[in-house]
């Protein structure tokens, strides 16, 4: 079990785990941003004094978007993945090349979300 | 022990029929508001405007409650992997869930009540 093992954070460079580890890794590092983004999305506007209007002034530009764009898309197309290979387990012999699926899908979708962000972001 | 309550099983669970449900409400809510409207356009007026539609307060408590237990479950499946033993596992499942529960009444109480104009 996870409690039993002791693996430093620097292992995972030497762990060549390649495309689904990264897409772990990634699932972990954006599911994080977006909790701590949501955690003060509702905290800012909860309270929307001199700190929550600083927050929302962050949040609301183009580049902030574009990094919670990724998170949102990335993590959205990742977990559906876990979901389909956790419903038809025999799917997994094929996991690597789901990895590519999954990016096959992701590019295209961010490249449409970050053109209309930067668009509108820079028309003010 | 298969009747046996078993909160993690119903936790792994959650975790996927959520995902499911997070797919469409996140996206349409990140589409409309960010990428329609544009995040710099947002303001008080604007939220007002939605929330006189009582359908969009249904659609954000229903995004609020998904959302947020989603993330802090998650947020608790990472932490539990860096701490060990009993006793820290325990506070911080305490942590959580007063996060967890602080949170969402603080953002259900937004949308139920409104738009306060300073």
């Amino acid at each position: 079990m996870a409690r039993e093992r002791n693996v430093g954070v620097f292992d995972g460079f030497i762990y060549r785990g390649g495309g689904p580890m990264l897409a772990w890794l990634l699932h972990r590092i954006s599911g994080i941003g977006i909790v701590v983004f949501v955690g003060l999305h509702i905290l800012a506007n909860a309270f929307n004094g001199q700190i929550g209007s600083a927050i929302n002034t962050v949040f609301m530009s183009w580049v902030f978007q574009l990094l919670v764009f990724f998170c949102v898309i990335f993590h959205a197309i990742n977990g559906l993945r876990i979901i389909i290979l956790d419903l038809w387990p025999a799917l997994l012999e094929h996991q690597r090349e789901a990895i590519w699926i999954e990016w096959g899908f992701f590019l295209p979708i961010y490249a449409i979300a970050a053109i209309v962000i930067i668009s509108k972001g820079l028309a003010g | 022990m298969e009747n046996k309550f078993n909160f993690e099983g119903l936790a792994w669970k959650w975790m996927r029929y959520s995902a499911f449900l997070l797919i469409p409400l996140v996206w349409i809510h990140a589409i409309i508001q960010a990428l329609i409207v544009g995040g710099h356009n947002l303001s008080l007026d604007y939220v007002a405007m939605r929330w006189a539609i009582w359908g969009w307060r249904v659609y954000d408590i229903f995004l609020l409650a998904f959302a947020f237990s989603h993330g802090m479950n998650g947020l608790r499946q990472v932490l539990m992997d860096f701490v060990k033993g009993s006793r820290p596992r325990r506070l911080l499942n305490g942590l959580i869930f007063f996060a967890w529960l602080l949170l969402t009444a603080l953002g259900a109480t937004a949308v139920i009540g409104g738009v306060r104009m300073p």
